[in-house]
């Protein structure tokens, strides 16, 4: 069946976070608002990614998605809004083979907005069909609130694309390959 | 990201061989023409059960000029690009054949925008550019590398 409306995405408050469940990222059903790609609003897309870039280019200045509609590879968004509806927050996810795969997320420089977030990516971890990869400093924040899986099993959930995985001795870590960033 | 590769009948003729492994390896469809005027388009055997199923010659064409437009975007661009088109009657769709690349050139456009109408082309132009941006950071492994930096966002 050939979907005219692809794109799914929600915004909600910054303060909402807590009191809501997230069971619809894996559904694709409301709040998420279903559009084709050419209807959606470039003022969202140019505010996601100012965010994007002024996160990511505290991690590397140089950015590594450069052009705005290169996020758009992304067909699940949600995207947290301040009491001044100002994006404070965001967690882009896609479909992959396996279920929805969490790819992008950042939080606005505030308390409120980290928490939010962190809250945010808990939350969508323990949708059932919802799943991610996390480096070191993410995992601090998630372990012991979202299930983890054997690093073992780590490449059939990804595959197709992640074939070559080494795993740790402790047999919750994996090391891959990653194309610009090294193994 | 370029759209399909268009063969005049010489050059078509002379490589024929090549353009069909291409077409079938490369899942794109390539325009035939003569003298400049399109004749005939060679497209991937994956569109062979549509054939089979008599699909609507509207359905055939939307497909056609979507693989042609958006050849290497992933399903979730081209999808609603054919849905889109679709609608259109084939008469008007045969507009496109005279477009050889995107965005239109400023000459063409009054032309294809009387055809298919100036917000059916400026929907297509803008599937196109986003196709374009994440072809590009996909060849260049860029999701891989900043999904990895996610994890080190600062949430503290």
């Amino acid at each position: 069946m050939m979907q005219a409306k692809p794109y799914k995405i929600a915004v909600t408050t910054v303060d909402s976070v807590k009191r809501r469940s997230f069971g619809w990222l894996a559904t694709g059903g409301k709040p998420f608002v279903q559009l084709d790609p050419a209807d959606i609003d470039d003022d969202l897309v140019d505010s996601v990614f100012n965010l994007y870039k002024t996160v990511y280019s505290q991690i590397n200045p140089t950015l590594f998605i450069r052009d705005k509609y290169a996020l758009l590879k992304y067909t699940r968004w949600i995207i947290l809004i301040d009491d001044k509806k100002l994006v404070a927050g965001f967690l882009l996810c896609r479909e992959h083979k396996n279920g929805i795969k969490l790819g992008l997320t950042a939080a606005a420089d505030s308390k409120e907005a980290k928490k939010a977030v962190v809250e945010l990516n808990r939350k969508a971890f323990n949708v059932a069909g919802v799943f991610g990869e996390v480096s070191p400093p993410l995992e601090k924040m998630l372990k012991g609130h979202v299930p983890e899986l054997k690093a073992s099993d780590a490449a059939k959930v990804l595959q197709p694309s992640k074939e070559i995985i080494r795993v740790s001795k402790d047999g919750k870590h994996y090391w891959r390959d990653i194309k610009n960033i090294g193994e | 990201m370029s759209i399909a590769e268009t063969y005049n009948i010489t050059g078509f003729r002379k490589n024929v061989t090549e353009i069909i492994r291409e077409v079938a390896s490369k899942e794109r469809s390539v325009v035939v023409t003569n003298r400049e005027n399109p004749q005939a388009v060679l497209m991937p055997s994956k569109y062979k059960t549509l054939a089979e199923k008599r699909v609507r010659y509207s359905t055939w064409m939307a497909l056609m000029f979507t693989e042609r437009f958006l050849p290497d975007a992933p399903a979730h661009l081209k999808e609603p690009q054919i849905v889109e088109l679709e609608q259109l009657r084939p008469d008007k769709l045969q507009a496109f054949l005279a477009v050889d690349r995107l965005p239109v050139s400023k000459q063409l456009r009054p032309r294809i925008e009387r055809a298919i109408g100036k917000i059916i082309l400026q929907r297509l132009e803008r599937r196109h550019r986003i196709a374009k941006a994440i072809k590009e950071a996909e060849s260049q492994g860029l999701y891989d590398a900043v999904e990895h930096q996610s994890g080190e966002v600062d949430l503290t």
